[in-house]
């Protein structure tokens, strides 16, 4: 994982630590849920980043299955973060809430990001990337 | 290689530590308690009227000896934002038998106003509190509000012998009385609450109710218990409110938070303070009073203070500055009213760059 993601990461738990520790944090969030309530269509956003994660990440595992014998343990390392990125992104946007969470609206994008980032490099990889070394 | 491996770990750590701190945690109150001082008290206080707000330390302590009529049922309750869990305070030493209250149990999210009735009764009977139950709050220290906060919800809703510990916590240690650690969790009643919620609706004024008076009642004064920037609109005093002001024909009642309703020894001040204050803008108790500030907390002190002294003609505004600038029609003033500079305009004429840094 790059150093953007690790820090996209790291900052989803920084809003979210402080949001349960800080009164003014959580109440800067809550105005600020409210007004993403009103300038976004949040429900259809949260399908269309689901829908676009697990297909972006379903071809490419197909891509890794097709390439399985061609795939380098690096390229097969970044198939499983990916992998994993997607499944925890989609489970979190899923399954949480501003009820839950209060600062959802800004942790499910970060990870999201994450997951996205991690599922270019891994395309990256796999379509540029080299060839295993054989014996 | 390793290293990949460690980072992907992390990462899932991280996303695990998120969910986690966002799910409840399930409280187990298995800490045993420890007093920070073996002793045996037997504190004798004089008996306070049932009116009487702001109490001692040597008061509440003579309540959990048993020397009070109020001994027989009641509830301490250490107010703060958060849960108990992330409220370092009750964690360091809380006065014994107390329950940690999240002010946010009593506001709701929408304009941090008192939640509904049905939501603050369904609360009261989770603590175990009726009517008749005695319920003693305090905060951290003398200026710190949410204990009132808390003791005007549950005044407006009807429990009848409210309290806040002067002072606070702090005045607490001063005089030397212990605290215990471990959570004290509440315990439910079964009993009615014993009137119907709120028993005191007319404690609290709308903004509909404000703005009417305002337009049309001369002896109605709105008074903002602000900060001296916030009154003047140099900031919104909060990180969360964009636009800075106040509603038009608020007078500055003074601020809690710098002190100036509290003796030199942390105490709450006397009604004359407030009187004093009142003066400044040519109007006294005997006007018809609505106490606002940014979002009810602050605005609760002075409330208290006149409900002590017996004053009826008072209210809480609970919407405060927050709930008024999410309008952009209504009418605000920036600036001293007293001087030509003030500016009179509407919410929507406001610049969005006033919320605190």
């Amino acid at each position: 994982m790059t150093l953007l993601e690790v820090l996209l990461l790291v900052g989803a738990y920084i809003v979210q630590y402080f949001t349960r520790k800080k009164m003014g944090m959580a109440r800067y969030v809550v105005y600020k849920n409210r007004s993403f309530e009103e300038a976004y269509p949040l429900q259809i956003l949260k399908n269309i980043s689901v829908v676009v994660l697990a297909v972006l990440t379903m071809l490419l595992l197909a891509a890794v299955i097709k390439k399985w014998n061609r795939m380098t343990k690096h390229q097969i390392v970044m198939s499983v973060v990916m992998t994993v990125l997607t499944i925890v992104s989609i489970v979190f946007t899923m399954k949480n809430s501003t009820e839950v969470l209060r600062a959802y609206y800004f942790i499910s994008p970060m990870i999201a990001a994450a997951a996205l980032m991690q599922i270019l490099k891994t395309g990256i990889g796999i379509f540029t990337g080299g060839k295993k070394h054989e014996k | 290689m390793k290293r990949k491996i460690i980072s992907a770990l992390l990462c899932m750590v991280l996303i695990a530590g998120i969910t986690a701190c966002g799910a409840k945690k399930n409280d187990t109150s298995t800490d045993s308690k420890t007093e920070t001082k073996e002793e045996k008290s037997d504190v004798k206080a004089d008996a306070v009227d049932q009116t009487k707000v702001y109490v001692s330390p040597d008061w509440v302590q003579s309540v959990i000896d048993k020397n009070q009529v109020e001994s027989e049922n009641y509830v301490i309750l250490e107010c703060a934002w958060g849960e108990e869990a992330d409220d370092p305070a009750y964690e360091e030493g809380h006065i014994k038998g107390a329950y940690h209250m999240n002010t946010d149990s009593v506001e709701s999210e929408e304009f941090w106003n008192i939640r509904s009735p049905e939501e603050i009764e369904k609360l009261l009977g989770e603590y175990g509190i009726t009517k008749d139950t005695t319920v003693i709050c305090y905060g951290a220290d003398g200026a710190n509000s949410a204990d009132d906060r808390v003791a005007f919800t549950m005044l407006w809703a009807g429990v009848e012998n409210v309290k806040c510990l002067d002072g606070g916590l702090e005045a607490w240690t001063k005089a030397d009385y212990s605290l215990e650690k471990g959570s004290n969790k509440p315990k439910a009643t079964k009993e009615a609450f014993g009137t119907t919620v709120p028993a005191h609706p007319e404690y609290i004024s709308s903004i509909d109710d404000v703005k009417a008076k305002l337009e049309q009642d001369t002896n109605f004064k709105l008074v903002s218990i602000r900060s001296e920037d916030e009154f003047l609109g140099k900031t919104s005093g909060y990180g969360y409110i964009d636009k800075a002001g106040e509603p038009k024909g608020a007078i500055w009642g003074h601020d809690t938070d710098d002190g100036s309703y509290n003796k030199e020894d942390g105490t709450t001040a006397d009604v004359s303070v407030l009187e004093g204050y009142l003066k400044e803008s040519g109007a006294s108790l005997d006007n018809e009073l609505s106490f606002y500030c940014g979002t009810g907390w602050r605005a609760t002190i002075p409330f208290l203070l006149c409900y002590e002294n017996g004053y009826k003609n008072v209210t809480l505004y609970d919407g405060g500055w927050y709930q008024w600038q999410m309008d952009d029609s209504l009418p605000v003033q920036v600036g001293d009213p007293a001087s030509a500079d003030c500016v009179f305009t509407t919410v929507g004429e406001l610049s969005d760059d006033k919320a605190k840094k």
